[in-house]
């Protein structure tokens, strides 16, 4: 299946905020209640339109864990979106987006379109950060914002979706340089069906996945 | 009323025959398990699937992870599996892969118990000691059908220390006990051992004491030599090795012992009939850590579980067997290549510091045949991954390898530091180095985009060039040392740094600068100094491109031996070459590297020996702002606040005069635009110089161009004036003044590199390269040239030669049409309205490149004037 534009995301936040989850929701469009942890970094991918245009996704799912930090910051690179998680009924979580945010900022190109979002929002009555911190966070540091659910699925598609819209917008307006990939930015082949890389199609896990998955 | 009754009826039931414990369903499936070893006694060749072994473990896993849910305490279930050590007798299973498929199966039950349970498992002896044998099943150098599992199994325990911060507190305080170790390990006998490695049944009530880490054993997780002494490592196990059972003194000969055995064993299948009570007592002299369970288990154990002491003595016998009918001369010599490794590792960790010290200076190779020399298991096994045919396997082990070297842990760093890690990295280096294909083109380097991790486009086969493949793979690598290099503990990175330095820079492509396909190398050097970002290895590259010495070379006497070649290379015939070392020049100069900015230009300029102070005395000729400023002093109107905070030297009061030299040194006649429009240049330098200003922030470069000391007499400070008779402007910025005054028979390529690369000179926002590049006004030491002396002699030179071309005029406007256009692709004859030579061409299209050059150097100076002000 070929497509118009290839993006590259990558999923950032703490350990155990559901990255792989809403990765997983997204992709195949179902839930785990006992997710493994991420032990490097695992991947996964999916096609979906944009202004009549096919647009493939390719996601860069990373550990949280303090210690995989060295390898994540090697991923941020050529990256062209970044969903930014933290778990609504941890704010310890929250409070640590700060870090993230630095890293990300000072290890990805300037115009990486980065989304926050606050997961878990149907643990409600374990809610430790308000919504309001949550988008006061994102205005302050010019994030998009939203909270999503992983088990339900409640905004999961508008959090990977809108944030290809954003990024899509930027390459219209010429923010992007669609020629340099370092941009995390790919034009899709235009002659050849097939999709490079063995990558399979829309909610496919690729080849490249099954670092600590059992 | 029907559910009533059947509750009812359960209830009876429970009564006459309650639901089983977990601790009975534990057991159940764990004898169900062994039952299969005594079934098959004489055939367990069956495919592991074909057994009811893998459902067992599942069982066994799920009940101890549901025991976790009911507390913190350790459940029945986990008192068991280390009383009992289980584990030990799966990795025995393992290692003797009996039946075939139980190390896949083992690998993955115990990574699946160790990530998902809540509880620091990896210090409990019982269960650190299985895993440390697994770690040695788990080598990349044999090829294995399941590396995939081993790979993700090493991750997993790479995750658990780093996870549990005390594992590196072990680690921490282990520099003692190491040290304690080296002077005490002869003495340690086999009860100082079990003390440390067995946890008596009675202890592991308190969940507290359990739970702790006991010092000694994570670090052998890290450091198998600890406990070397032959009796105590656990290798043995799956070697039946006679000689392991023998005492510490003897074992420096025990090496050709191995050899010998390796020769006798390969040569007699004979020896596969070995008496299997022989092989037994070899096994278990060997192997203490797996013999305990006999030895200790009756003693200690309560009565329930002997039932499954003795399934467990039955399962001994069993894997015993199963090793001896096994044995064939293959897998022996194999295991005694491996026991080699493990002996010649002890042999040479005592000389390990003083050797590693001259290693530095002297890195042989020899480390190729032989990898595994440092001292952490678990580094070990990872590093023999990295030439896995499998990316997604190499990239694992790379991973793996980050994130230990990464650990903020000094101790641990110093073991990494000191083991043969980096000469490994760098020898792969070297070797992908040599795989790529000569006939690359050079001009393909430079759109290479990859980078080391599993996202990088080389794993989308793309083939964009021949030997793309293989260009690629090399980046790539580059890529996770240059990676590696920023992340790693900083004891490790440099080290790590140097050693690519020494064994591949110095090594390598020093002497491959000069030789055949200088033009390709020098084009990957370029993408390598831009790709690798600040880090120690950026640093280290910069050392061996402009030598380590920081101060100035004397003319004619160079003393780095790979600028000596660059520049050189610059006045060879090959255009090409000219070129590409031009361009490497220019991604130098765009790294900022302070050292290297230093060492190529700044060291010559710093005591301004082009100044002519003498002529400044005199202060008449001079329009310069220094000028201007001591007139100013001296009219006695001092403005303090102005000039803090920028430079007058970068933004003279005279900017206009200044602009003016440079665009009017063309003569008018020459000029093909006749507005001299320079503003064209100033929005890309604009955004440039002020990311760079930025950047050269921490340079911590002058702020003003001062000669030492204005007012002090010629006499008092003799050494200035020799200064500035001795002016040179070094090898770089001679070769750059000599390149100008070439330019009218240089290609147009190379001047467009020439005027490209001085101008990102001129943009540095340093006070003397500024004087010394962008300002004509300044009194010159006579005799000496700056950049604006050798471009007046070339404009003179032009104004000669070129009115002697017939059209001159219109073939220039032509010419500047064309350049301007990008139409040179159509550049035929028949286009062209009027006819010249090559060499007209080339002296026409200097001239436009003249004009241009200097409506560059004009922006650039009004841009720094712009941006102080």
């Amino acid at each position: 299946m070929s497509y118009a534009y290839l993006f590259k995301y990558i999923i950032i936040g703490d350990t155990g905020v559901g990255k792989s989850c809403l990765l997983l929701q997204f992709t195949d469009k179902r839930f785990q209640p006992v997710h493994d942890l991420t032990i490097g970094v695992e991947f996964g991918a999916r096609m979906i339109t944009i202004d009549g245009k096919q647009i493939k996704l390719q996601i860069w799912d990373t550990a949280g864990q303090e210690a995989f930090r060295s390898i994540t910051r090697s991923y941020y690179r050529g990256a062209a979106g970044a969903l930014l998680v933290y778990d609504i009924t941890r704010r310890e979580t929250f409070n640590h987006l700060t870090t993230w945010l630095e890293d990300a900022r000072q290890h990805s190109n300037s115009n990486m379109v980065i989304m926050l979002i606050g997961n878990k929002s149907d643990l409600d009555a374990r809610r430790e950060v308000k919504r309001e911190e949550g988008e006061a966070f994102a205005r302050e540091h010019g994030l998009v914002f939203m909270e999503t659910s992983a088990k339900t699925a409640a905004n999961v598609e508008e959090a990977f979706i809108n944030t290809a819209k954003e990024i899509y917008e930027k390459i219209q307006e010429g923010v992007f340089d669609i020629n340099n990939e370092a941009n995390g930015i790919k034009i899709g082949p235009s002659h050849s069906p097939t999709i490079p890389g063995g990558i399979s199609g829309p909610g496919g896990q690729g080849s490249a996945q099954g670092g600590g998955c059992c | 009323m029907i559910s009533g009754l059947q509750i009812a009826l359960k209830n009876a039931i429970d009564v006459i025959a309650p639901p089983a414990t977990p601790l009975q369903d534990f057991t159940y499936h764990w004898k169900q398990l062994m039952n299969f070893y005594v079934n098959h006694l004489n055939d367990a060749k069956v495919s592991i699937e074909r057994t009811s072994i893998p459902k067992h473990l599942d069982h066994l896993l799920r009940l101890l992870l549901e025991e976790e849910k009911n507390g913190d305490e350790p459940g029945p279930c986990l008192e068991y599996t280390l009383q009992h050590r289980l584990l030990d007798l799966l990795a025995t299973l393992a290692s003797a892969e009996t039946p075939p498929g139980m190390r896949l199966v083992c690998l993955s039950f115990l990574r699946k118990l160790l990530t998902k349970s809540k509880h620091p498992l990896l210090h409990q002896a019982a269960i650190y000691g299985s895993v440390q044998r697994m770690i040695a099943m788990c080598n990349g150098n044999l090829a294995s059908p399941i590396e995939n599992e081993e790979i993700q199994f090493l991750l997993c325990l790479c995750f658990l220390v780093c996870k549990y911060p005390h594992v590196t507190n072990i680690v921490n305080d282990s520099s003692n006990v190491a040290q304690d170790g080296e002077a005490l390990h002869c003495s340690i006998d086999k009860s100082a051992i079990d003390k440390v490695t067995y946890i008596p049944a009675r202890r592991m009530k308190n969940a507290n004491t359990l739970f702790k880490p006991l010092n000694t054993q994570a670090i052998t997780l890290m450091n198998p030599d600890l406990f070397k002494t032959g009796k105590h490592r656990p290798y043995h196990v799956d070697s039946v090795n006679k000689s392991s059972s023998q005492s510490e003194a003897s074992q420096e000969n025990k090496q050709p012992k191995h050899v010998q055995n390796a020769i006798t064993r390969s040569n007699s299948s004979s020896q596969s009939s070995r008496s299997s009570r022989d092989v037994e007592a070899a096994s278990e002299s060997s192997s203490p850590v797996a013999q305990q369970p006999i030895d200790n288990i009756p003693n200690r154990v309560p009565e329930e579980a002997e039932d499954d002491t003795r399934a467990s003595e039955n399962l001994y016998k069993v894997s015993k067997e199963v090793e001896s009918s096994k044995y064939d001369p293959v897998v022996a010599a194999l295991n005694d290549i491996k026991d080699l490794r493990i002996n010649e590792e002890c042999l040479s960790s005592n000389g390990d510091e003083k050797s590693d010290q001259n290693s530095k200076h002297d890195i042989t190779f020899s480390s190729s045949r032989n990898p595994e020399h440092s001292k952490c298991l678990l580094l070990d096994s990872l590093k023999s991954y990295i030439n896995s045919a499998d990316n997604t396997i190499r990239i694992r082990a790379c991973e793996g390898i980050m994130v230990l070297a990464s650990l903020d842990d000094p101790f641990f760093a110093e073991i990494i530091a000191k083991s043969d890690l980096s000469t490994i990295l760098a020898k792969r280096l070297e070797v992908l180095f040599n795989l790529i294909p000569a006939q690359v083109e050079s001009s393909d380097i430079e759109d290479i985009e990859v980078t080391w991790g599993l996202d990088s486009p080389l794993l989308i086969n793309e083939k964009k060039f021949p030997g793309y493949q293989r260009v690629a793979a090399f980046f790539m690598w580059m890529d996770f040392l240059a990676q590696l290099s920023r992340e790693a503990h900083s004891d490790v990175a440099e080290i790590l740094a140097q050693t690519i330095r020494i064994s591949f820079f110095e090594k390598v492509l020093t002497h491959a600068l000069s030789a055949h396909h200088a033009i390709l190398i020098t084009a990957l050097v370029t993408k390598c100094l831009k790709n690798i970002p600040t880090s120690p290895l950026s640093i280290e590259m910069g050392r061996w491109l402009v030598g380590q010495q920081r101060v100035p070379d004397i003319p004619d006497v160079w003393c780095c031996p790979v600028l000596h070649r660059l520049i050189e290379n610059c006045f060879t015939e090959s255009d090409d070459l000219i070129t590409e070392t031009l361009k490497l020049f220019e991604a130098m100069i765009e790294k900022r590297d302070e050292h290297i900015l230093h060492c190529l230009v700044l060291t010559y300029l710093n005591t301004r020996g082009y100044y002519d102070n003498s002529a400044a005395d005199s202060a008449i000729a001079s329009w310069s702002d220094e000028e201007d400023e001591r007139v100013r002093e001296k009219k006695g109107c001092m403005d303090i606040t102005e000039g803090t905070s920028h430079s007058r030297t970068l933004a003279p009061s005279n900017i206009h005069r200044i602009l003016n030299c440079f665009l009017s040194l063309l003569p008018r006649q020459l000029q093909t635009e006749s507005d001299s429009n320079y503003g064209r240049y100033m929005g890309n330098w604009e955004k440039e110089y002020s990311i760079i200003v930025k950047n050269c922030a921490l340079l911590a470069w002058p702020l003003e161009a001062v000669t030492l000391d204005d007012s002090a007499s010629s006499d008092s400070r003799p050494e200035i004036d020799n200064c500035a008779n001795r002016f040179y402007p070094g090898p770089f910025l001679s070769m750059l003044l000599d390149k100008i005054s070439g330019i009218p028979k240089q290609k147009y390529e190379i001047n467009l590199h020439l005027t490209i690369l001085i101008s990102k000179l001129a943009l540095l926002p340093h006070p003397y390269l500024h004087e010394f590049l962008l300002n004509p006004l300044i009194p010159l030491t006579p005799g000496k040239k700056s950049l604006f002396i050798c471009l007046q002699r070339l404009v003179k030179q032009l104004a000669n030669e070129v009115p002697k071309i017939q059209n001159y005029k219109l073939i220039l406007k032509e010419l500047r049409l064309e350049m301007f256009n990008d139409c040179c692709a159509q550049e035929s004859s028949d286009n062209k309205t009027y006819s010249r030579s090559k060499e007209e061409e080339t002296l026409l299209e200097s001239v436009i490149i003249v004009e241009e050059f200097c409506k560059e150097l004009a922006a650039i100076a009004y841009v720094k004037y712009h941006h102080s002000t």
